[in-house]
């Protein structure tokens, strides 16, 4: 299974980047700092793995948000950023605009530390 | 049963006779037979009809027998009769039994304002004695339904516009269904109670004379729309060595059949989904054509590609010039699923061109955005239902693909907010309890249907208990209960002060509510091993009564909070998860925006894109569904022009006007997009029409570029 269905639908593609080039996000920026948002489901095998990377990155201090799709906000935040599928990891800038992000898939620790401290 | 009781001679008179059945009274009855007063008639139905005993329904008899006989009236009639023993009944506190003896009918001034007046509820319902017949039994069957289908916990959320149970006039039926023309090629038209049974269809236009027959029959049994999929494929394997002309001919005579009304249900013309593919679907490829005669042609669908885009591109043709007097065509409804496939499948550009010229020109064409795998069957303008691996395997037999939403339910979300007094987790609560109250509506709903489908091929349901392939034509297990919703809008606007535009918070918020929403009808899916979706409601009447009752329940809010013009009565809510219609936003963002709340709505959901006078160029809006595509999770689009049709001249020219733009003539209608499809706005009730003037019909996003006029992207 290469990855869990949100919403009962389907895993599609969006470009990294697309929701930050939206003037509906840039409106809104400022808010705090860049940070990761990770989003899983219970019942989702390949979410312990991002979940992990998560750990391993709060340890170093670096802002990381879990949602998780089984709840309302988690599912509402998702919806936000059409997460689709599970586990996805999105990292954002300070004004909460999206960086990259890895949708249905899970990346290696290394990939997103090199995108982290860019 | 009519019944009028005459009084002949004095009361007093008879008051002083003995026996009853010497009252001068003459009960006249419908079966044009007059008979004399017997209060024993009154202890029969009440034995009949009630729970009461014998004794108690002879005192009440006996009493209303004395009341009748003191009475100075010189007329009654049966239903004063039954009032007057429901008065008794509810002075000995027979609350049950009243119920249950209740008269069902209408007031002689509302049948006389309904046989004077056209009835606003539906768009598509003209004015006539057909029509009049239709919402006459319609008002019947829906206090039947408040009666005694639902409880009346179910009923009084009704009422009161907590909730709004869709189509109770027709709550003998199922709400909508999609079928596959695949049926009557391969059984022909042999329809219980029928007359005449045909053999399956040689010749293109008699598989078009069964499949209009067909849907007429399925109208009778269904409340709402009748969906055809890949109707340009199924019908391809009976196009081969059609010349252009008789293509041409048969995509006309296929659209003037089921847009013209003489065939319909109380003059209503057949609220029809036609679903085309430029490509052939995956599901289908490898699936053996069915061709004349209902027989094998040995080929599979992925042979008849050439005779689908063919048929798919006259039936365009004829979008394109409009009826005889121009104007777009109100059905049946064109909708093009655009796919990954389509955009690999070589001439699909000219072919989206071709769409976005009618969609500009007369705004017929809907368009259906199916990503990755997935692959949906459309059923009306927002119902829709995504292929689950049992269909596939259905789909080997497409005869099989037969699909209906049981009943659409629809929440009042902004009375939720009023209720909550802004308190989150009283919210969140009351979403659940209106949820709850939807879902058992819907139990309730399904056990009725089931009542009279048990009855089988001789039961008032034999059309869809018929068993022509191994399985009653309805197949419950594939049935959908749809859960709606109005307002979130302005739910959202009330409890946190901003309409869902105007901030990220306010937006966010909104999507709080609807995976809320979403979250409960999975749980409620699971526990009753029912399918339960969220639906965008059109909600065409529903966001008016809505308004309405809260203006009068939750006031003086919700005269702060209605969209509309109060002193007018024009007063609406917004449609389901839209963003405020009058709000000025880049048409692209609206949709992004909008199409985030779609995977959450499993059945369907639409963003409409106004375009009033406008008439942007085939270039840009194939410009703007391609992006939509590809950089949205919009479900679906629509762009809608506005009209004015000369009653006249009947030249029809763009643009909502006052007068003709040909003669002059006064005599005129406008014609545009009232929720799902195209109507005359003379027909739309006040909700609507204040929410018409409201439009914002992005008027500042055009502009003018070398191929013409251009909507931004």
């Amino acid at each position: 299974m290469p990855h869990c269905s949100a919403a009962g639908l389907d895993f599609i593609k969006i470009p990294a980047g697309f929701n930050a080039s939206l003037e509906f996000l840039t409106g809104f920026t400022g808010e705090g700092m860049g940070s990761i948002k990770i989003f899983t489901k219970a019942h989702c095998p390949k979410c312990p793995a991002v979940k992990e990377i998560g750990t391993v990155l709060k340890k170093e201090g670096v802002p990381v948000l879990n949602y998780d799709l089984d709840t309302i906000d988690g599912l509402a935040e998702a919806s936000f950023y059409s997460i689709l599928s599970t586990p996805s990891l999105i990292i954002e800038d300070e004004g909460e605009r999206e960086v990259i992000s890895w949708r249905g898939v899970v990346p290696s620790l290394q990939e997103v530390k090199q995108y982290l401290f860019k | 049963m009519a019944t009028v009781i005459e009084m002949k001679g004095d009361h007093q008179e008879l008051k002083e006779e003995v026996e009853t059945t010497d009252m001068a009274l003459f009960v006249r009855t419908s079966d044009e037979a007059m008979y004399g007063w017997n209060r024993q008639k009154i202890v029969d139905a009440l034995i009949r009809e009630t729970y009461v005993d014998f004794d108690t329904a002879k005192e009440v008899a006996q009493e209303v027998e004395d009341l009748i006989t003191t009475s100075k009236i010189k007329m009654i009639t049966a239903p004063l009769i039954r009032e007057l023993v429901d008065t008794k009944l509810i002075e000995r506190g027979l609350e049950q039994a009243r119920k249950m003896h209740t008269r069902l009918g209408m007031p002689l001034y509302d049948v006389d304002q309904l046989i004077l007046h056209p009835n606003k509820e539906n768009a598509n319902v003209p004015h006539g004695p057909e029509a009049t017949n239709l919402t006459l039994a319609e008002r019947i069957k829906k206090e039947y339904a408040l009666l005694s289908v639902f409880s009346q916990e179910v009923a009084d959320a009704h009422m009161r516009g907590d909730i709004h149970l869709h189509d109770l006039g027709f709550i003998d039926r199922p709400y909508c269904s999609g079928q596959s023309l695949e049926y009557i090629k391969r059984f022909g038209l042999s329809l219980p109670n029928s007359i005449a049974m045909a053999k399956p269809a040689k010749h293109p236009e008699v598989l078009l004379a069964h499949m209009v027959k067909f849907a007429a029959a399925l109208q009778s049994h269904f409340a709402g729309a009748i969906g055809w999929d890949s109707i340009n494929l199924f019908f391809a394997p009976y196009l081969e060595g059609l010349s252009d002309p008789e293509l041409e001919q048969l995509a006309q005579m296929m659209i003037f059949e089921f847009s013209q009304q003489a065939v319909a249900r109380g003059g209503q013309a057949i609220f029809t989904d036609l679903n085309l593919y430029w490509e052939v679907p995956k599901h289908f490829e490898n699936v053996p054509a069915i061709g004349p005669g209902g027989e094998f042609t040995g080929k599979t669908y992925r042979d008849y590609l050439k005779e689908s885009q063919r048929f798919a591109k006259a039936l365009f043709d004829v979008y394109q010039e409009g009826d005889g007097s121009g104007r777009p065509f109100f059905f049946p409804k064109p909708l093009v699923h655009i796919t990954e496939k389509f955009f690999q499948t070589p001439g699909h550009m000219d072919f989206l061109y071709q769409i976005c010229d009618v969609a500009s020109e007369k705004g017929n064409t809907y368009f259906v955005f199916d990503r990755g795998e997935t692959a949906k069957i459309s059923e009306c303008c927002r119902l829709s239902f995504k292929l689950e691996q049992t269909d596939f395997e259905d789909a080997k037999q497409p005869w099989k693909m037969r699909y209906c939403a049981l009943q659409n339910v629809t929440l009042n979300l902004p009375r939720i907010a009023y209720l909550a007094k802004g308190e989150d987790s009283k919210l969140f609560s009351q979403i659940g309890e209106f949820v709850e109250m939807a879902v058992k509506a819907h139990l309730e709903k399904k056990l009725f249907i089931e009542k009279l489908l048990s009855l089988g091929e001789k039961g008032p349901l034999a059309l869809l208990a018929m068993d022509r392939d191994g399985s009653p034509y309805l197949r419950m297990r594939r049935a959908s209960f749809l859960v709606g919703m109005v307002g979130l809008n302005e739910l959202v606007q009330i409890h946190t002060g901003q309409e869902m535009h105007q901030s990220k918070q306010a937006f966010k918020f909104g999507l709080k509510v609807i995976a809320h929403m979403k979250l409960l009808v999975d749980k409620f899916s699971r526990r009753y091993g029912m399918h339960f979706v969220l639906e965008q409601t059109p909600a065409e009447s529903t966001a008016y009564r809505f308004a309405k009752l809260d203006l009068k329940y939750h006031s003086p809010k919700s005269g702060h909070i209605v969209k509309g013009d109060i002193s007018k009565g024009e007063v609406y809510y917004t449609n389901s998860t839209y963003l405020d219609n009058s709000a000025v936003l880049n048409p692209i963002e609206r949709v992004r925006q909008e199409g985030l709340f779609h995977p959450l709505i499993e059945a369907g959901a639409l963003t409409h894109i106004w375009l009033g006078e406008a008439r942007p160029s085939k270039l840009s809006l194939a410009q703007f569904v391609m992006k939509t595509f590809q950089l949205t999770q919009n479900d679906q689009i629509a762009f809608s022009p506005e009209f004015t049709t000369c009653n006249r001249c009947s030249r029809t020219s763009r643009s909502l006007r006052s007068t003709c733009a040909y003669c002059g003539s006064e005599d005129v209608d406008g014609i545009t997009r009232i929720t799902g499809y195209f109507t005359k706005v003379s027909s739309w009730n006040k909700g609507k029409i204040g929410e018409l003037r409201n439009r914002y019909r992005n008027q500042a996003f055009m502009e003018e570029k070398e191929e013409g006029l251009a909507l931004e992207v």
